[in-house]
């Protein structure tokens, strides 16, 4: 059916389809799909043998056609010649045993090849096997096979390899420039574009000592490299300046290094560049940065030191710190800090030995000539170049400011201290009526609890309405105000006083004064006025009673001189009387007058007030008789002795029982009685008078006060209760009133008994 | 298998015979042959073909085979007893990648059915790559016949049917379950020296010897053809004097030249590799129905179970040689005919074939005898 010409014709086409693909499995399906088309082949294999370890390999299946062979007898029992894991030696044996011709039936028949140096190859036939010359010829095809495979799987690592090497090459972050030895730019990498944007086709081929792109002085610098380095001289790193397309100036770090073959022989000079253009630039501008903070630093108006943060010694001091230490720069530099700044503190810097992040407070300056001043100091750590810790300190002098801080915080204590001990209470308030300040806090709250607070927070609601009304007028009219007010039954002026700033009455001064006590007095002085105009009214009255009788009996008696002698004697004792009344009453007012001007002397003494009692008591018998008055005298026996004014205590007893018989009427009786306790002896007097209503019982002792009785006007000058009350309370004595209208009147005097005289 | 043959070629007919066919319950899938001459469109086929509930698989033809005789127009519609495990594949020419990773990705690895029905659109240009590409997967794990689809005198149109539709530029595998066996030969002798296809591209042979492939062809030709071929007669003449490409121990595989290109550039049906050595080929009436008979008697011979009477004979024959065999064609179907067994077929624009014997091809101007198990 195929003639020899046409198997040579398939074979050769066979042969001629062989090709590398450059992808082993290509190569591979290519030729055994060849195989089995050209040669009409139900199925194929090829194996490639491959190490498992030093000594062992295996035949791995690349490649079956077709791919599912789950029924293919005839490669399952191709299969089982070929051995799985085996020496060197085993493959050999395997090799020399190629080709296996077998078949599974008689229509069905299979071949191992030999594939030289790769591995194993098995075709399924079925029909008419092969002829033996066709197989004879499969050796050249199969040879053809598998040193395609072969050359694909080195072309394919050689390529790997170069890949990985292009692959470096062009992902080194420098630049890299293949020269060969007369300067010629064999190959650059990507790095060169996207440095200095040349695409290495517009460098591949130019002499880097003509390229535009090197400046003529980095040329020259380049020339004699590669001089020294064709001289095998060794050459550092060294700086080349290029320009990039876009006109930029770049910095590189230029190496070289010769590349040579098995020989020795120079083939190229490899140059790589790093780009540096960044690292110079922040060179220049760390420099030009330093420039300008020393310049900064030295204009400063404050001391600044930068000291090392281990040993503490000073680099750097600028000129105003130099000027307050008192010495020259260099003298300073290198020394410890605090030899000048907190002299007294080594071993507590708040950073490095307290461990805080900033210090800022007030500390002392040690100057060169012993002296100190007060600084505000601040220091902050700071890392310098090179990472070293240092301390960055600056100081200011504020003598002058601590002084200025002292005048005025007295001041201001001054200030506040006439405030506060003003009487008055100070407010001030804005024109949200808040309270900007208060002399005295009220309610127990402290300044800073009011402050900021409503006015109306602190005053009483009565007071709301005045408030208001006044301070909008004087936050209108910028007027002065000044009020009387009454609350919760005292009484203040208020001033309310602009202030005024900028010409706006920016806040209102509220001085309240209380002044309850002088309206009292006030009230009291018109009361005593009122009260002496009584007095001179009464006194003229007493003294115009007796002195009228006295001119009227008396001028009678003078006129008639043939009076008789009865009448006439009648006349005399009047006037005599009259006089007595007058001599007393003039004694009263000039008692009551010494007592109040402190001039009366007393000479207390031991008296037993017994003995004075009836005395006094039988002294005024006679008036009592003359009223119908019965006095009724009761002494204690054996009363103990008091230390008294004697005198004193008579006007006390005399001015007590006279009242009790004035203001008892006929019939009554009077009663004066002397008694002791273990404390206080008890002179007691008690009338059945009139008596004194309730509401005037306390003012009973009120100089010139006189119980109103209407209709029943009875004479005295208001001065005898006074009187005793003042005797009493000089003898550390007590008096109590106990009265009834139209009963009766009892008055009780309690005095110290002199002790260890009983 | 249900057979039901309509002679009109309309589409009512054809709806009927659906209608037929799908009542009997038996009815797993149908495989549908229909001439060129019915004018089938696919705006008018595809509603039909979408309300098929079983798979469906089948092609439009040039002519059509049945009743012992040459049909156009015709339609065949052939209701399987087992269910067939349909795969399209769509769009050959514009797919980029290996068609032996697409099969093999596609196709689950389950199919253990027979027998594979395997039909293209004739006109694709990567045929026999693709055909190539099934026996690299498959290999001979199942018998093959089919070919190629289209209408020759309105080429690249919808031919396939599918439950898709109508489709154009596919491929459709259909695996079906039932016994065959497949004969093939062709009956065309080499009549010139070999000639070294030194360029193509895939179908187009684009120089012979570095050499225009229409000079080389029309000198060989012309020493041997009464009738001198020109360019204007190409197609005419050229019918008689196709390719061979030798295959070791078989029969060339022919390429059918169709039409003469710019640069004296000759496209055929199927692929001409370049490095491929080709010879131009002859043939004549008894050359091919010896062929016929030799393709039925293989197909008999590969066919595993012989019950007479429970027999299919599918007949793919090539177009080529209906139009190279004019009359005598029917000699041809005479030739390949048995008393008492159903022959249906058609006339294709290339053909597919194997039967676990040879490697698989996509051949040119060869009939196919597709023996199949007739339950």
């Amino acid at each position: 059916m195929t003639t020899p010409a046409e198997q040579i014709q398939i074979l050769f086409e066979i042969s001629m389809s062989i090709r590398n693909r450059g992808d082993l499995s290509q190569v591979a399906h290519s030729g055994l799909s060849t195989y089995l088309k050209k040669l009409n082949c139900l199925a194929g294999s090829i194996y490639q043998l491959v190490p498992c370890s030093l000594s062992e390999f295996r035949f791995h299946e690349l490649l079956t056609i077709p791919r599912r062979t789950a029924h293919n007898v005839g490669l399952q029992a191709s299969g089982q010649f070929i051995p799985q894991y085996c020496t060197r030696d085993e493959i050999d044996h395997f090799y020399a045993s190629l080709p296996i011709t077998g078949h599974v039936n008689s229509n069905l028949h299979y071949h191992l090849m030999h594939l030289p140096e790769f591995g194993v190859m098995t075709l399924v036939k079925a029909g008419d096997d092969f002829d033996v010359s066709v197989i004879k010829t499969f050796s050249t095809l199969n040879e053809k096979l598998a040193n395609t495979c072969n050359s694909t799987v080195q072309q394919r690592a050689l390529s790997d390899s170069e890949r990985k090497f292009r692959l470096m090459f062009e992902s080194s972050p420098e630049a890299i420039v293949l020269v060969d030895t007369i300067g010629r730019i064999m190959d650059v990498n990507g790095r060169i574009f996207q440095w200095l944007g040349y695409h290495p086709k517009e460098l591949i081929g130019a002499s880097v000592l003509h390229l535009d792109l090197i400046p003529k002085p980095s040329r020259e610098k380049i020339k004699d490299a590669f001089t020294w380095v064709l001289k095998d001289e060794k050459i550092g790193p060294f700086e080349v300046e290029f320009i990039s397309k876009d006109g930029e100036c770049k910095t590189g770090l230029t190496r070289t290094t010769l590349i040579r073959d098995k020989n020795g022989e120079i083939l190229h000079n490899l140059v790589m560049i790093s780009d540096i253009t960044v690292l110079k630039k922040s060179q220049r501008a760390l420099r030009e940065s330093e420039r300008r903070t020393k310049t900064i630093l030295d204009s400063v108006q404050a001391g600044v030191v930068i000291v090392k943060q281990d040993d503490h010694h000073i680099e750097y001091v600028n000129s105003v710190a130099a000027q307050m230490i008192g010495l020259p720069k260099e003298k300073i530099l290198g020394r410890v800090c605090q030899q000048f700044i907190c002299p007294s503190k080594v071993g507590q810097c708040p950073i490095s030995d307290l461990g805080q992040t900033i210090d800022e407070s007030e500390k002392k300056l040690l100057k060169a000539d012993g002296t100190t001043l007060d600084i505000l100091k601040t220091v902050t750590p700071i890392i310098l170049q090179g990472g070293e810790g240092s301390f960055i300190e600056t100081f200011i002098d504020i003598t002058e400011r601590r002084n200025a801080e002292k005048a005025l915080k007295d001041s201001e204590q001054r200030w506040r201290l006439l405030l506060n001990s003003l009487p008055a209470s100070i407010m001030m308030v804005n024109k949200n009526l808040d309270i900007l300040f208060v002399n005295h806090p009220m309610h127990g709250l402290i300044m800073e609890d009011i402050v900021g607070a409503s006015i109306y927070d602190y005053i009483f609601p009565e007071q709301q309405g005045m408030y208001k009304m006044n301070l909008d007028k004087v936050f209108k009219t910028r007027e002065t105000i000044l009020t009387e007010n009454e609350t919760v039954n005292r009484w203040f002026i208020s001033h309310f006083i602009p202030i005024i700033q900028d010409d706006v009455v920016s806040s209102v001064m509220i001085i309240s004064t209380d002044v309850t006590e002088n309206k009292k007095a006030e009230e009291a002085l018109i009361e005593s006025a009122q009260m002496k105009n009584d007095f001179v009214s009464n006194v003229s009255h007493e003294l115009r009673t007796p002195l009228a009788s006295i001119l009227g009996f008396s001028s009678t008696i003078l006129r008639d001189k043939n009076m008789d002698e009865e009448i006439k004697e009648e006349f005399t004792n009047i006037i005599y009387e009259e006089s007595q009344r007058l001599s007393r009453l003039i004694e009263d007012v000039l008692n009551i007058s010494k007592i109040e001007a402190g001039s009366i002397k007393y000479h207390p003494e031991k008296i037993k007030i017994g003995p004075l009692v009836i005395e006094v008591c039988e002294s005024l018998r006679m008036y009592a008789e003359q009223k119908k008055v019965n006095v009724i005298c009761r002494v204690a026996p054996n009363l103990t002795e008091i230390l008294a004014d004697a005198d004193a205590m008579k006007q006390v007893v005399i001015n007590l029982v006279n009242n009790a018989i004035k203001f008892t009427e006929t019939g009554g009786q009077v009663v004066v009685s002397a008694t002791s306790t273990r404390d206080n002896l008890i002179l007691l007097v008690e009338d059945t008078g009139m008596g004194i209503p309730k509401d005037e019982i306390s003012r009973v002792f009120e100089k010139f006060y006189r119980v109103h009785r209407p209709g029943k006007e009875i004479q005295g000058t208001g001065l005898g209760l006074p009187i005793v009350k003042e005797i009493i309370d000089f003898h550390h004595g007590r008096i109590d009133i106990d009265s009834e209208v139209n009963r009766g009147t009892r008055f009780i005097i309690h005095l110290p008994i002199l002790k260890g005289t009983e | 298998m249900l057979i039901k043959t309509d002679f009109s070629g309309t589409l009512d007919a054809f709806r009927l015979q659906l209608d037929v066919v799908l009542a009997d319950p038996k009815v797993e899938g149908l495989f549908i042959l229909a001439s060129e001459e019915n004018g089938f469109t696919a705006d008018q086929v595809n509603p039909l073909l979408a309300e098929i509930p079983v798979p469906v698989f089948g092609g439009i033809f040039p002519k059509l085979i049945a009743e012992k005789q040459l049909l156009a127009p015709a339609t065949i519609v052939i209701g399987l007893s087992k269910e067939p495990i349909v795969h399209i594949f769509p769009n050959l020419s514009t797919h980029k990648g290996s068609f032996e990773d697409l099969i093999d990705r596609t196709i689950p690895d389950n199919q253990d059915s027979k027998t594979m029905f395997v039909f293209v659109d004739g006109f694709c240009p990567c045929i026999s790559e693709f055909i190539d590409s099934l026996f690299f997967v498959f290999g001979t794990e199942h018998n093959y016949i089919g070919g190629g689809a289209g209408a020759i005198k309105m080429p690249h149109q919808p031919c396939l049917f599918t439950n898709q539709g109508l489709l154009q530029d596919s491929a459709v595998l259909a695996f079906v379950d039932i016994a065959s066996g497949i004969g093939s030969a062709h009956g065309w002798h080499e009549t010139s020296q070999p000639y070294k296809v030194t360029e193509s591209d895939h179908n187009l042979i684009k120089t012979l010897d570095w050499k225009p492939p229409f000079e080389i062809y029309r000198d060989a030709v012309n020493t041997h053809a009464k009738k001198q071929i020109t360019a204007d007669n190409f197609s005419e003449v050229a019918r008689a004097y196709p390719f061979g490409i030798s295959i070791l121990g078989t029969e060339k595989i022919i390429r059918d030249p169709v039409a003469l290109e710019g640069d004296g550039a000759i496209r055929c049906i199927g692929e001409v590799p370049a490095g491929s050595y080709v010879q131009i080929m002859h043939g004549d009436t008894e050359s091919l129905i010896v062929a016929a008979q030799q393709a039925a008697q293989l197909g008999q011979d590969a066919f595993d179970v012989d019950l007479p009477g429970k027999q299919l004979h599918l007949m793919i024959d090539c177009i080529s040689r209906v139009l190279f065999l004019e009359n005598d064609f029917q000699r041809e179907i005479d030739a390949v005919h048995r008393e008492g067994i159903p022959l249906i077929g058609a006339a294709t624009i290339g053909e597919i074939a194997n039967s676990g014997r040879d490697f698989l091809e996509f051949y040119n101007k060869t009939i196919v005898i597709g023996v199949m198990e007739d339950e």
